[in-house]
């Protein structure tokens, strides 16, 4: 009931993120899709213009409405059109090649971050009171203010110009033959540290800070005392009662905070020219390329939709409360 | 989302209980004084709001002339060198304080103000009109907001701040409003604010009288949170050369400072400086939304009398 | 003092708690004991000390959070010697707690079997699994529960139902003492008779002792062998509850058994206690009570009485020892 419940608000959110792609063009001053359609008129192959048609729902004369419908049977069967950019792919193809790098590194730089970050919230509110378990988390504050792009720079300028050890471009060696072999798993490894320490570094200050609060009050918590009068063990009270308690607001805050993770992956993928679908956005925005943008971006959203989900399914299973 | 939204209300903030709400609401603002960090963070804040009103008597050198010689390490003549255009780094990173700040103040003022109406108004008069604002904060939550306003900006061409301000502003009020729904769902339900609602006043009676003033270390808080996101948003989207790239900001001094490849000729002075900027007033920001956290937040201050066995 | 029968023995206990004025000591020297199978309350408004001496003397308060002095005794060990893991051991084996909100004591993400099971694996682990479920089930039977109630989480049960499971939860591994504080505060007037009702029958059938801590005199009067009653973090008046019930002679005491209904009997009109607990921080020089008491005489915010012992009662009272006569000191 509970998961239905859910399924029903994120289609609902979906719906909505179609409708906005639709109407946006439309809403923007002096209703950007007629005129980018009246700009590509003769200069454009039909094939392009077909892919605008498409990108905008766009079909000459007919009613919005009919336009709308269209549109909407298109994006769901994946037709998106053609791409400019990557000119004559089909921008479904673009996404199959540049979504898995992006799925790559959030995920990657993501489960680092939540790991380390809720162990290091763990720690300074298990310490609480002495001075470096009281100063963690004031500059992970400071860190967490600071832009990801610029942090991915200095890491760039640091770590791969200054000292060389890291490449400062690109996810794999153009040496390496393509191949599902260790050197080229070594390579992608080796080419995704630096982005992926980027995003891991401006990301783990929210981990901590919620982990640390999170515990703080449910240290405070009766059932915590109770445990420790029916004289557990300390680890048991720590592990059992304690952190699996703190944990589960971070599983929501984790569901939260995805889209400032994908806009966060999405700067960080442009600064090291990693080929992954901020980076493919990037070239969108900056060749006009709308269909490939558009498509983008409903990827985007419907990929942190599938991720939300399946977190709150995954809530529902450890805290007994949200079901009922 | 309605289990989740409540419990965040115990972290956010906690309202102080029945009858001294108003008076000890005030004084609690007032101890943000009496913290070092929260000290620290208005200093850091005055400086910057300072340098930015008198840039012309701070930075002597025009940021837009293009008179020097190129790449020059920082000196005498230059502070912080000058960039591959031939400008001045430092008067750069002064005057550029300016739209930064512009942005981040009237952003996170107008995102504010947007979280403060849906938020109390969804909280305050709870159903169909919960429903439908509640759904719509949740969209807003969902879809992630920097992809969003590239998307946006991608289809504007800007000649002002103006339109960023209100892109950035209309993507980032829905943790606000969130976290203000919650509190003024459990407020409402108060015994004072009963009583007020009971004695015939009207709904914006209540709602000045007693909403509002115990909400508003969150609402405090939330403003601090949108300008920093403003702060960062406004600088990545200037680095992509999504914004006014005409306009001196820290972020526009990024984008041409990347476009010239200012770190493959380790031209340190000409990145380093914007970069280090944004993250001291962002921190400054930050530094004051955690004391303000630790000061309304009693469970985050210092350890009291607890059961601490074992 | 080693009495056989004693299983709680409090002696001249005193707990202070460190603030930012310094010290301060909520319980001064506070001595009572709990026989076998014995019912002892221990009343007192909110801030009078109580529920500080007793969490304090288990050691569930302590340093640095408290100062503790004196000595404390459970089933002839020395509570505040003896080491952690010893003390871990003595825990649910010797002494259990219900604590004061039910609501909150039970984690909320774990089935109660779950909270049953860790503490009998964290005592007596030779127990199997199997054992330890027909123990959980045989606790749920004595507190009158269906044992179905093992798989439900606590928030899958009423205010009752969670206050009988965390009774059921002290039962667990047969302690000789249990500690109960206001074991029921959150609970509507009905149930609250229910449970007190039903400790009063498992306390005599299975033989356990119980202090129970709560701010209601008059019920303690009415279930209790001994009551003692503290005010300002010291003992005002002590003795075997059918003497109180018969006549509260401390002033505070008659104000507390005033302010709140008999559970049978007449109703009378209730009459709260003018005044508010004095700051701890500012100790009065006199008696704690001196302020918002009726007949109080100008001794009375000079100097503390002492607590005399007359026949099987103890009071610390100027006007009361003004008119009993005979003096006798406890130290």
């Amino acid at each position: 009931m509970y998961v239905l419940k859910r399924a029903v608000f994120y289609l609902s959110i979906f719906w909505a993120a179609i409708t906005l792609n639709f109407l946006l063009p439309r809403m923007m001053p002096g209703n950007a899709a007629t005129a980018v359609m009246a700009r590509a008129q003769g200069q454009m192959s039909p094939q392009a213009l077909k892919a605008l048609e498409i990108a905008f729902g766009v079909s000459s004369n007919q009613p919005l409405w009919h336009q709308y419908l269209a549109y909407l049977w298109n994006t769901l069967r994946g037709h998106f059109g053609i791409s400019f950019t990557y000119f004559p792919e089909p921008v479904s193809q673009v996404i199959a090649s540049t979504l898995p790098w992006t799925l790559f590194l959030i995920g990657s730089a993501t489960i680092i971050s939540f790991v380390i970050g809720t162990g290091l919230g763990v720690l300074s509110a298990w310490r609480r009171g002495r001075k470096v378990a009281d100063a963690i988390p004031v500059a992970f504050t400071l860190i967490a203010s600071m832009p990801y792009f610029w942090v991915a720079l200095a890491l760039l300028y640091v770590l791969g110009f200054v000292l060389g050890w890291f490449p400062i471009a690109h996810s794999f060696s153009d040496e390496q033959s393509p191949g599902f072999n260790l050197q080229t798993i070594g390579s992608v490894l080796y080419h995704a540290a630096l982005p992926i320490a980027s995003l891991v570094v401006t990301s783990l200050g929210g981990w901590m800070l919620g982990m640390r609060n999170n515990l703080i009050s449910v240290l405070s918590e009766d059932y915590i005392t109770l445990a420790q009068m029916k004289g557990l063990p300390e680890r048991e009270v720590v592990t059992n009662y304690a952190t699996r308690n703190a944990m589960l607001p971070q599983i929501t805050s984790f569901a939260m905070s995805l889209g400032f993770v994908v806009g966060g992956a999405v700067v960080t993928e442009i600064v090291f020219s990693y080929p992954g679908i901020g980076y493919a956005l990037y070239q969108a925005v900056t060749n006009s390329d709308y269909p490939l943008m558009q498509a983008i971006f409903l990827i985007i959203v419907t990929a942190v939709l599938i991720a939300n989900f399946l977190i709150d399914i995954l809530y529902s299973r450890l805290d007994p409360r949200v079901s009922n | 989302m309605e289990y989740h939204a409540d419990s965040d209300v115990s972290l956010a903030s906690r309202p102080p209980k029945g009858s001294a709400k108003k008076k000890t609401k005030n004084v609690r603002l007032l101890a943000l004084f009496g913290n070092a960090k929260a000290v620290i963070g208005l200093v850091v804040i005055a400086i910057f709001v300072l340098g930015a009103i008198f840039a012309p008597l701070i930075a002597h050198d025009n940021p837009n002339a293009e008179v020097y010689m190129l790449n020059q390490p920082p000196s005498s003549a230059h502070l912080l060198g000058t960039n591959g255009l031939g400008q001045d780094v430092f008067s750069q990173l002064v005057y550029g304080s300016r739209v930064s700040m512009e942005v981040a103040f009237s952003a996170g003022a107008i995102a504010t103000t947007i979280s403060l109406l849906v938020g109390v108004t969804s909280g305050y008069l709870r159903g169909f009109a919960d429903n439908v604002l509640s759904w719509i904060t949740n969209v807003f939550l969902v879809v992630p907001s920097l992809p969003l306003v590239i998307v946006l900006s991608s289809y504007m061409h800007y000649r002002s701040e103006w339109p960023i301000i209100l892109v950035i502003a209309l993507t980032s009020w829905a943790w606000g409003a969130r976290s203000l729904r919650a509190q003024t769902l459990s407020l409402r339900e108060r015994d004072y604010v009963l009583h007020a609602r009971l004695s015939g006043q009207s709904w914006w009676q209540v709602v000045l009288g007693e909403i509002l003033p115990n909400i508003a270390s969150l609402v405090l808080s939330g403003l601090l949170f949108s300008m920093i996101n403003a702060l960062l948003t406004e600088a990545s989207l200037a680095f992509l050369g999504l914004g006014n790239i005409n306009s001196i900001s820290w972020g526009s001094m990024l984008y041409w400072a990347q476009n010239n490849e200012a770190l493959i000729n380790g031209l340190w002075w000409w990145f380093i400086p914007p970069g280090v900027a944004i993250a001291v007033f962002g921190g400054a920001l930050a530094l004051l939304n955690f004391s303000l956290d630790e000061i309304t937040n009693p469970r985050l201050r210092k350890r009291k009398v607890r059961v601490h066995e074992q | 003092m080693n009495n056989e029968q004693e299983v709680l023995s409090i002696e001249n206990v005193s707990v202070s708690y460190p603030t930012t004025e310094g010290w301060v000591q909520a319980v001064r020297d506070v001595s009572l004991c709990v026989n076998k199978g014995q019912l002892v309350g221990l009343a007192g408004e909110s801030g009078s000390g109580k529920s500080t001496l007793v969490l304090a003397a288990t050691r569930v308060l302590s340093p640095p959070t408290v100062r503790v002095e004196g000595k404390v005794e459970i089933s002839g060990r020395k509570v505040l010697d003896i080491s952690k893991k010893e003390l871990r051991m003595m825990r649910w084996k010797t002494f259990s707690f219900v604590t004061q909100s039910a609501m909150n004591a039970l984690n909320p993400v774990l089935r109660i079997r779950t909270q049953m099971h860790d503490a009998i694996r964290a005592h007596v682990p030779k127990y199997s699994r199997a054992e330890a479920d027909a123990r959980c089930a045989e606790v749920l039977r004595i507190v009158e529960l269906s044992t179905s109630k093992l798989d439900s989480y606590p928030h899958q049960l009423s205010g009752g139902q969670r206050q009988r499971i965390v009774i059921a939860l002290a039962l667990l591994l047969e302690p000789e003492l249990i500690i109960m504080d206001e074991p029921t505060t959150a609970l509507d007037v009905v149930a609250q008779r229910e449970i007190i009702a039903l400790i009063r029958r498992l306390q005599r059938e299975l033989g356990f002792a119980v202090l129970l801590i709560t701010h209601d005199l008059s019920l303690l009067l009415e279930v209790a062998d001994e009551v003692v009653v503290l005010y300002g973090g010291r003992v005002m008046e002590s003795g075997p509850a059918y003497e109180l019930l018969r006549e509260a002679r401390h002033p505070y005491s008659k104000a507390l058994v005033q302010s709140f209904p008999p559970l049978h009997g007449p109703v009378v009109r209730q009459e709260g206690i003018p005044g508010t607990p004095p700051n701890m921080l500012h100790p009065p020089a006199g008696c704690p009570f001196a302020d918002r008491c009726s007949v109080a005489i100008e001794r009375c915010h000079l100097d503390m009485p002492r607590l005399v012992q007359t026949g099987q009662r103890s009071i610390a009272c100027h006007v009361q020892a003004n008119l009993s006569g005979t003096e006798v000191e406890r130290t």
